[in-house]
Formats: C-alpha cells, structure tokens, sequence
C-alpha cells in the first residue's frame, strides 16, 4: 500500500503559547519520532498521558511547527502554517471535545465558515441540499440536516462531526479517544463508519487507550513513551501485556525517601462515596503517616474524589468519617480548620496567586488561625513565612520576592509551605511533581516523606507510574470514577499492574 | 506546558527592580507632580495654600465614595451606580430631617443603612447570578435614580436644619470637616484594606477567585460585603454634599460623578481587572483628577471640554495598564 503520511524524526522542544521553542531549553517533548501512515489504515497511537501523543498530533494538525525533522503528505514536504491549511490539505481532526456550534443545524455546521453566497446572500438551499448528498454517501439517510446540534446525541454529534470533516475531501482523520462518551451500540455504529471510511481510502489515526477496542479497529500500532516513538507493531502481533511493558518502559530509580512509620489508626475512611450520580460508591482510608497513592488515568475521577472530600465539590452519597466522627457539608473553610489541606493539580490556576509575594502565599490558606483577631501581624507573618521557606529550602531572593518569579520547582515549594502552614493531618496532593524537574521532585519527595514521619496521612495522586510505586505504601487505582484496584503488598506494585487496572 | 510557562516567566521576570519598577509601582504619584508642576508653571493663581486646600475641599465627598470604589475594583468589580444613589441619598438625608424633622444622628444612619441596603442588592446579584457587575450596577443605577424621582417628584429639599449646616461649614486648623471626616474614613479604609484578613482576603479574591476559595476564603461574602462598603461610602458622601450645598435633590452625583471616582480610582493605581489598589493611591488619584478640574476652571475652559480629558484619561489608565500586563506576560 502507498504511504500517504510520513513523519520522520520530529522533534519538539518544550514551547511557549505560540508554539515558539523557549530560548535555550533542552527539554524535549518529542524526540525523533516517527510515524507514518498507509493509505486506508487504521493506525493507533498509544501512550501515557504526557508520552506526546497530542504534542505529535498539533505538529501534524499545523497547531505548531516542528523544530526539526520533516514531514511528507502524499510524498510531498508538508509544512503548513495553521490547522485551516492543514485542513485544506486534507487533514482533520476529531476532537474528543467535539466543536460544533448547538446552536446551528447540521448543515450549517457542516459548512461554518466557508458558506457558498448566491447573490451576496447565503445560499441555505445549496447547504441543505449538499449536506443531504454527504449525509446518505455514508449511509445517514434518516439524519435531517436541519436537525440543530444540541438536539442530537453525543454519537450523532461525532457523526456530523466527522461528515464534516470528510466534506472536506479529507484524507487522514485524527480520532482523538473518539468512543470515550459512547455507549457499545454507538461504538459499533462508529466502527462500521471506521471500516467504510477505510474502503473509501480514508486513512485514520486513531487514538485511544482502550484495549479491548483497539485490536477489533486497528491495523497498525505505535507506542510513544516519553517524547519517543518506540515501536510500532502490526495489530497481528498484539498483545496487550507487550504493549503494556512498551508503553512503560521506565526503570525506577532510587530518588525516593523512606523513613516514616505507618501507624494503626485512621484518619480517615471514605464509604460508599459516590462522586457522581451514576458512579460506583468508592470505600477508601487512609493511615496516620501513611502516604497512599491514587493511580489512574486523567479523568478516572482521582482529582474529583479529592475535590469532594475537601469539600469544594458536591457528592452523590455515601460519608465521609474523619478522626473518628462523620464529617458532613465540608466545606474548603471547614477542611482546613479541621486539618485537611488540598495541595491543587495546577499551582497556577487554583493553588497558589502568582502575583503575589512568597509570605502571603504562605499565609494565605492559614490567615484566620494566625491572626484570630483579624488583624494582620506582618512581624508573625515574617517570621511563620521565614520558618517555611527554611524548612522545604526554597530557593529566593527574600520572601517578599513575586512567586511568579519562581522556578517551577521553587513555586511547588512554595505551596507546600502553604499547606504546611495550616497545620494539616491529612494532606491530599495532586500531581505534586507536576512540571518541575528531577532535582526538585527529589526534594519534594523528601518532604513528603518527613511530613509522613510528622504522623499525616498524605493522599497523593499521580499519573506518574514510578512515582506511585516509589512513593506509596499503599496504592489504590480508579478507573470510571470508582476503584478498580488496592494494591497493599509494595512487592506487588508494578508498572504493569497498575496501567493494566486503569485501562 | 506548565514546565514551559514557568521557565519562561523565570527568564523574564529575574531583573532587578529598576526604572519600570518604579514607573509601575508610583505611576500614580508621578503623573500628580507632572499635574502640580504644569499648573504651577504655566497657571496663573495655581500656587498658593489657598488654592491647594481648595482642591482638597472640593475633592474630598468623592474621595470617600472613590475609597469605596476601591474595594469594589479590588474585587474586579465595578460599581456604576455609586452617582445615582449618592443622589438618592441626600434626597433622604433631606427628607428625614426637614420632611420628617428627625433628629440628625437618626437621619445619617437611615442614609447610611439606604446606601448599605443599595449596595447589598448590587452585591448580591453580582455574586449570586453571576451578572457582570458593570450590568448589575448600571441597571440598579437607573432604578435608584427612578426610585429618586418619583419618591421626590424631583423637587429639592433645602432649609437643612442650622446644626447640619453649622457642622457643614466648620473648619478645623483651616481644613473643613469634610476633610477631617474625608481623613477618618481614610484611616478606616486603610486599616481595613491593608491591615485586616478582610483586606487580605480581598486583593486574594481579586487576583485568584478559584485559589482563594480553595484557601478557604468565603469568595461570596468578600464580594457582596464590598457593595456594602460602596454604598454606605457613597450615601457618607451624599450626607456631606448635602450639608455643604444646603440642598437635597436627586440630581446630585449622577453619571458625571460616578466617573470622576472611578477615574480616579484607575488614576490612583486601582486596576480594573481586580486585585489591585491602595488607600493613599486612589487619594492621590482624586486630588489630581481635581487638580486637573482646577487648572481647566483657572483657564476657564468649557465644561464639555473637561469631560473630555476625563474621558481620556481613563482610556489611556486603561491602555497603560493593559500594556503593562502584556509586558509582565
């Protein structure tokens, strides 16, 4: 068959919001991959979150130019400037978060931003007319174009999704986790959608992280693991184990401290929370000085389960027993004066005010414990702020330094010393070592370990497979919003395990 | 991505305070002298003690409701409304003690409780709907002001009791009482914005709602209670107009008046898109929007004219700060 799409040895750096490299970085976000494509293949791309799979595909999308390496579409050098050239080209792509306009009609929608004009005005009966063609080419005989979007199901909506692009005399579609909010019967609508696409030509890349799936509608697989392509097998010889161990890869190092002591006693037990209304409930607890992990995928329902404990998230059932008693209504301010601290997934966004300074940061989460007469006391203030910042060695110039002048690293500290600050005995973390590099995330690890030793109990999630095993006593893994897994043996924690449970 | 972002904010931001610094953190003050040296230059009868003190006289009613603003920017709010119920305010200071012969103390607090209760509508729906605050406010804006009109049937109250006026026109080591209670609302407001958790809570809210509700700082009563503060700031302001010009009529305050506190806000520092302000600075920002006012008086200019270079001062704070945040970025 003819190889309609070749990308050889992209490279891409870490980038700004322009897609431009940063001045004088090293770090890679994809190495020398390469990938390639046959005409009428179904080619699935497989990875963990942050292998680069969506980095890849924003290269091949025109979202972002490559630093180096070259790509050629039809044998030709493909370079676009845009994802509307690459589209021209015949590239499209099918967003997990599908972008259509509710508020416009099938039709519309197929032809949004590239209306025919009759007369200077729109030409609605050409649009209808078209789209009626390209609704029954495929076999959709009983969709209306008028039919508006939001009154359609999320399957129909990727259909009109995917009719669109194809109206585009697209070539090579990008199905990004496209089964991910469909039932089986719609699943098997898509894949038969899939299997006519391929006899018409239509080349995919497919991307998913269900197994059971990927065997029935694939040809070809390749694996990304971090940043680099590591090998791409013909679906013959899947296996899911292999390619489990490929996606893995990684050997764990020895960055990780341990000298804390788990103790008898709960902090807290979790039972039959459900963390949405159609969710199964989830049965959780957690030791004094017990550093218990939460493996899964992003959007398995880890950062929700911590949200509803601390109360700034509602749950659909179940309790919640802290210290003992049943702790209900929580709210953040009732957390934290109990002695929960929430240390959020993105320090930016939700955790720390980067346009403040390091003391009110420290503070912040703690200003009516320590000045329980409301009255600021910038001396206490210092001082509380200078022990912190001691302590986890943050690196500044004072502590009247703006934190978004911090190093990543730096800032992670940072809003560890705020939860710190209020005292906490039970500490949930998410993605503690998000983003900053291998020096920092040892020295988070070994605060960690000392606030362990202190008798909290730490809840931490993390996407991060050598970091869970590394770090945890105990692991529990969620896959749809309830756990699928509790590995308590540290012997029994591997890789391979816990990425088989939460796919 | 986050790595990425960080490093570059690392690179950029590691230079030493210096020259932009400066211009950044005392804008405010450097555009006041550049006011004070022009008039002082090229105006004749600007130099002068009395002249000074006369600015300070006329700017001070909108500095209190400009110190009330203030909370309210802080929050990324903005409260448009401030003129009409500085209007209806006096009209009820009016009514209750020449109407209804109250006694004065009385009178002030139903005023201050109407601007409070104003406020706390304003609030509430700008929190609990989510509705843009510059809609809320516009909108309560022209209900206060119909409210006004047809409770007064826009007649004016004049004849205020001689205690009110006595207090209205007495004077201090040279500084009218306006000053004086302009001085003492300050010190509150500084105490509170800068010394209090509440002030502390505020710019934290201003700068990062979903960090600060995660901190456990009640985002909704942090919000709604700036209203509060506004309104009851403006209705102060509307006691003392009232008492300075012996009149009571809806009409007072207005669209005109609203802007001028929020010029000066923005003037002062305050940032319009939240988190940030100073007591000191939007005093500051008052005075040179009525130093300005002044220097177009002397030169007798058009009215009009001096709409306009309000206008554009308060689109130029605007692209300058904008500006500013796209240089930080």
């Amino acid at each position: 068959m003819a190889k309609i799409l070749e990308m050889k040895n992209i490279t891409k750096y870490i980038f700004d919001e322009y897609g431009k490299k940063i001045a004088g970085t090293t770090v890679k976000i994809l190495d020398q991959v390469s990938f390639d494509l046959e005409q009428g293949e179904v080619h699935v791309l497989i990875g963990e979150n942050g292998a680069g799979k969506s980095t890849l595909m924003k290269v091949l999308g025109g979202n972002i130019p490559p630093d180096e390496g070259n790509i050629l579409l039809d044998g030709q050098p493909y370079a676009v400037k845009g994802p509307k050239e690459a589209r021209e080209k015949g590239i499209a792509f099918i967003h997990q978060e599908l972008n259509l306009c509710l508020n416009l009609d099938i039709a519309h929608n197929i032809f949004l931003g590239r209306e025919p004009v009759r007369h200077g005005l729109i030409d609605h009966k050409y649009i209808y007319k078209k789209s009626r063609e390209y609704l029954d080419e495929f076999g959709f005989h009983d969709i209306d174009p008028k039919t508006m979007i939001r009154d359609l199901s999320t399957a129909r909506q990727q259909v009109v999704e995917i009719v669109k692009a194809l109206s585009y005399k697209s070539k090579i579609l990008i199905m990004d986790e496209p089964t991910a909010s469909l039932t089986s019967s719609e699943i098997s609508h898509l894949f038969e959608l899939i299997h006519k696409l391929k006899s018409n030509g239509v080349s995919i890349i497919y991307i998913s992280h269900r197994m059971d799936e990927l065997k029935e509608i694939g040809d070809r697989l390749t694996v990304l693991r971090d940043g680099q392509s590591i090998e791409t097998i013909s679906m013959q010889d899947f296996d899911q184990d292999m390619v489990v161990r490929l996606m893995v890869g990684r050997t764990i190092s020895n960055m990780y401290t341990c000298t804390h002591q788990v103790s008898a006693e709960d902090v807290i037990r979790v039972e039959g929370l459900k963390i949405g209304p159609h969710t199964e409930p989830i049965d959780i607890h957690i030791k004094k000085g017990e550093i218990v992990g939460m493996g899964g995928l992003v959007g398995s329902g880890r950062s929700e389960l911590a949200r509803s404990i601390f109360g700034v998230r509602p749950y659909f059932g179940g309790k919640i027993i802290y210290k003992g008693n049943e702790y209900a209504n929580p709210t953040a301010m009732k957390s934290i004066r109990s002695g929960i601290a929430y240390l959020s997934e993105d320090r930016k966004i939700d955790g720390l005010i980067i346009e403040k300074d390091i003391k009110e940061n420290i503070s912040m989460a703690s200003i009516y414990a320590l000045f329980p007469n409301h009255v600021i006391n910038k001396k206490r203030e210092r001082e509380e702020a200078s022990k912190k910042i001691n302590e986890l060695n943050v690196i500044c110039r004072s502590m009247d330094q703006l934190v978004s002048t911090l190093s990543g690293g730096n800032q992670q500290k940072v809003l560890f010393a705020k939860w710190l600050e209020s005292k906490p005995d039970l500490l949930i973390l998410d993605e503690p070592t998000r983003g900053i590099d291998v020096n920092a995330k040892a020295e988070i690890y070994e605060i960690m370990d000392s606030i362990a030793r202190q008798g909290v109990a730490i809840m931490m999630i993390s996407s991060e497979l050598p970091e869970l095993i590394g770090m945890s006593d105990r692991i529990y893994v969620m896959k749809k919003g309830s756990i699928s897994l509790e590995i308590v043996d540290k012997a029994q924690m591997t890789q391979e395990r816990i990425l088989a449970s939460t796919l | 991505m986050a790595a990425a972002k960080n490093q570059a904010a690392t690179q950029t931001n590691t230079g030493k305070p210096g020259v932009k610094h400066f211009a950044k953190s005392y804008g405010n003050v450097i555009i006041f002298v550049a006011v004070w040296l022009y008039g002082m230059l090229f105006i004749e009868n600007f130099i002068g003690i009395e002249n000074g003190i006369n600015i300070i006289t006329q700017g001070a009613i909108a500095a209190i409701c400009c110190l009330g603003m203030t909370f309210v920017l802080m929050t990324g709010g903005i409260d448009l409304s401030v003129g009409y119920l500085v209007g209806f305010c006096a009209y009820i200071f009016g009514y209750c003690t020449v109407m209804r012969g109250m006694p004065v103390a009385l009178a002030i607090i139903i005023t201050l409780l109407v601007g409070a209760f104003f406020g706390l509508i304003n609030g509430l729906l700008v929190q609990m709907l989510k509705i843009p605050a510059f809609i809320v406010t516009l909108g309560s804006g022209y209900i206060i002001y119909g409210i006004a009109q047809i409770f007064s049937n826009g007649s004016a109250i004049t004849n205020l009791p001689p205690a009110v006026l006595a207090v209205g026109r007495a004077k201090f080591f040279g500084l009218s009482s306006t000053v004086w209670i302009m001085l003492l609302v300050s010190v509150v407001c500084f105490f509170i914005l800068h010394k209090s958790t509440y002030g502390r809570a505020l710019t934290s809210v201003g700068l990062n709602p979903a960090a600060s509700g995660l901190s456990g700082i009640n985002a909704s009563f942090t919000t709604i209670a700036v209203y509060v503060i506004c309104g009851t700031c403006s209705a102060l302001g509307a006691v003392l107009m009232a008492a300075r010009v012996n009149n009571c009529v809806c009409s007072m305050g207005g669209t005109d008046f609203t802007f001028t506190v929020i010029t000066a806000a923005v003037l002062g520092g305050a940032s319009l898109f939240g988190g940030v302000g100073t007591v000191w600075g939007s005093l500051l920002g008052v005075m040179t929007i009525y130093t300005i006012q002044n220097i177009l008086g002397l030169l007798s200019v058009n009215y009009y004219m001096y709409t306009a270079v309000q206008s554009i001062i308060i689109l130029a704070a605007i692209i300058f700060e904008n500006v500013k945040n796209r240089v930080i970025q």
